[in-house]
């Protein structure tokens, strides 16, 4: 497939005419260190960053998310119009947790038109990462530095260039458009590809398991408590999350017009499974951060075929707790390699 | 390992051993930069894992009222559990304030008091490198701070210059209520305190409401403020409730608006400025914009400081005939 090499000096102008036909996702500095914003000024675009205090779903499953309004007796839906976006140096793992999402939101019977609206005729320029982040552990959960997955383009960053490599018919189109730079040499992708090995050599390696009946059998096992000792039962590891996808409908009022909307929700909440008995069957932390684990974890591959975690880590930058899923992984990992050791089930 | 924290791990663990106490609550390392973990001790063994220092942001009180709130499923032979913990000056208010509540109780509580030096704030830190992230931070002598980026870059900061400011301004570092302390006590701050809320107030009002509607835009509703604050131990937040519909779970202008002021005023009265919220915003939200000012007012308006004494009731849990009562309207 295409693959071009673009004069770094050049890249501001090729996305300023790109920015001209299609609206340009692409990581800005802000208050946190870098987020995604819809780009009108190309000069706000920082590629220097390593990754974004939040992920990336927000561009096709956004926080608040108007589904239709009602008005005396007529309802209208509000599906968006999503023109032909770019998203542009967002890193594998966003990408990568973008297939996850397409199963959960496309993947069954009904498609969730939503969704659906935002994510089609999306090009995600994918930017491959040469070096890992300090929460990093993509290649511990299926990933790597520079996989594809999600992605529509590979770009990555050459000191002198960057190599923007086509891997989907809807990358070469993008290629296409953009009309830049020179054919690639085959020295350049070897480079871009040595870069992303190295990168993944110097990822720290989380044992995780990936048993999913014998993770399930540790339902009732005391560690559980032990994990959950810190956890204050706020949504911040479930907001941050590229894969987390739990979402609640409610009916808004404003002036007099019903708004009927979608926001996200975290299993970490109390009132998540709160029934309107008023019984709570998670009605502890234990119970729900068990829930979030065995549901990335175990459900999610039963479910899905893989697990929902691309290792991006910012769970671990953000719990206000410290909580860290690479080490309760470590744990549990322990834990069922000692118990298929003894033969035995998990105490 | 310095003294303090040696200090601490032999006492937590003589004082399990000796049954004073069920459980310990502290803090330990983190894998992540300028973090650390809450960690709740209920062997000896783990109380090696203690650590104290400028990274330890969360409030512990937080925890405290679950502790004590009887599982929906207890028998008649649950009891409390005796719980120690970690106190540096904030959060030993915390806990007086959670006492006054009737929260969480007096007697089952054994509180090792310890002097704060402040706490760095990790969102500043952040900016400070961006657009690359913090790859690593180290302490060095003379309070002074190394931060590494992602990008490859160190630099070294003042310890003063990257604190939470609730921090620069304060006046209890000391815990102001204990069983026992480590340490030495630290000074407190003679900077002036209230100078943040008096400058705001300084700016013209269409200003400071585009300033405050800027600032929480950014929330994302994941309530790790509310979390994270010992004040807010209610079973049910405002914010969730569905009959009244106080405010949507939304994150439209006016939901957050109304999310942050209701948040404020309900810290009124209560709010120890421990600045545990700012650490856990994700957003790096000013969440103490609000606050600041409430805390002014309460003191202003109603005298005396918030979870100081066990003996004085709270600001607002009192009322004398020569109370302020400028702010009720004409009906």
């Amino acid at each position: 497939m295409d693959a071009r090499m673009l004069d770094k000096a050049d890249l501001a102008t090729v996305l300023e005419r790109l920015a001209q036909t299609r609206r340009l996702i692409a990581p800005v500095e802000d208050r946190t260190g870098a987020a995604f914003a819809s780009v009108d000024e190309v000069a706000a675009i920082r590629l220097d960053y390593r990754n974004t205090s939040l992920s990336a779903k927000e561009i096709v499953f956004p926080q608040t998310e108007p589904l239709l309004v009602f008005r005396d007796g007529a309802a209208e839906e509000r599906i968006p119009a999503a023109p032909g976006a770019v998203l542009f140096g967002v890193r594998p793992c966003d990408a990568r947790s973008l297939t996850m999402l397409d199963a959960v939101f496309r993947g069954g019977e009904t498609e969730d038109p939503y969704y659906a609206a935002r994510r089609d005729e999306l090009t995600v320029v994918a930017l491959t990462c040469n070096e890992p982040g300090p929460t990093c552990f993509c290649t511990s959960v299926g990933g790597s530095p520079d996989d594809g997955s999600g992605a529509d383009v590979l770009a990555t960053d050459l000191d002198d260039g960057l190599l923007l490599r086509a891997i989907t018919d809807r990358g070469e189109v993008l290629l296409g458009e953009l009309d830049a730079g020179r054919p690639a040499e085959d020295g350049e992708i070897e480079a871009a590809r040595d870069l992303a090995a190295r990168a993944a050599e110097r990822m720290e390696n989380v044992p995780v398991p990936t048993d999913a009946a014998a993770l399930l059998a540790t339902f009732d096992s005391d560690l559980w408590s032990d994990l959950a000792a810190g956890c204050i039962g706020c949504g911040a590891c479930t907001y941050a999350c590229p894969t987390c996808h739990c979402f609640d409908i409610t009916d808004e009022q404003k002036r007099g017009t019903g708004h009927r909307v979608r926001s996200w929700d975290a299993c970490t909440f109390p009132p998540f499974t709160l029934h309107g008995s008023g019984h709570n069957p998670r009605p502890t932390a234990t119970a729900r951060l068990r829930q979030r684990v065995l549901h990335k974890f175990s459900y999610c591959p039963e479910n899905f075929g893989e697990a929902f975690c691309v290792g991006c880590g910012r769970c671990v930058v953000h719990c206000p707790s410290g909580i860290d899923i690479r080490r309760i992984l470590a744990r549990l990992d322990a834990v069922l390699t000692a118990n298929s050791e003894a033969g035995g089930p998990t105490r | 390992m310095s003294e303090v924290e040696d200090r601490l791990r032999q006492r937590v663990t003589e004082l399990l051993d000796d049954g004073t106490v069920d459980l310990f609550i502290g803090y330990a390392e983190a894998d992540a930069p300028l973090k650390t973990a809450v960690h709740v001790v209920r062997s000896t063994t783990d109380a090696d894992a203690l650590v104290w220092d400028a990274r330890c942001a969360a409030n512990l009180a937080a925890l405290l009222p679950d502790l004590f709130r009887r599982p929906e499923n207890a028998g008649n032979e649950w009891a409390p559990p005796r719980v120690g913990i970690l106190a540096k000056g904030c959060v030993s208010r915390s806990i007086v304030g959670l006492i006054k509540a009737h929260q969480i109780p007096r007697d089952a509580l054994h509180v090792v008091g310890v002097g704060c030096r402040g706490v760095v704030d990790r969102h500043h830190a952040a900016r400070l490198v961006a657009p690359a992230q913090l790859a690593e931070a180290e302490f060095l002598e003379g309070d002074r701070l190394r931060l590494r980026a992602t990008d490859g870059t160190e630099r070294d900061v003042d310890l003063a210059d990257v604190l939470l400011e609730g921090c620069l301004v304060c006046r209890h570092p000391n815990a102001v209520l204990s069983d026992e302390s480590i340490g030495d006590p630290v000074p407190t701050s003679d900077r002036p305190r209230f100078a943040d809320v008096e400058s705001f107030a300084e700016r013209p009002i269409d200003e400071r409401w585009a300033a405050f509607r800027e600032e929480v835009s950014r929330c994302i509703r994941c309530y790790a403020c509310r979390e994270a604050c010992p004040n807010c131990y209610c079973t049910e937040c405002f914010a969730e409730e569905t009959a009244p519909r106080w405010i949507g779970v939304t994150t439209e202008p006016s939901d957050l608006m109304l999310f942050h002021l209701g948040r404020a005023f309900h810290q009124a009265g209560r709010c120890v400025d421990c600045g545990a919220c700012v650490s856990a915003c994700p957003q790096g939200i000013d969440l103490r914009l609000l606050t600041r000012k409430v805390n002014r007012d309460v003191e202003a308006l109603f005298g005396g400081e918030v979870g100081v004494s066990l003996d004085r009731p709270e600001p607002l849990q009192q009322f004398e005939m020569t109370d302020d009562e400028g702010f009720l309207t004409e009906p």
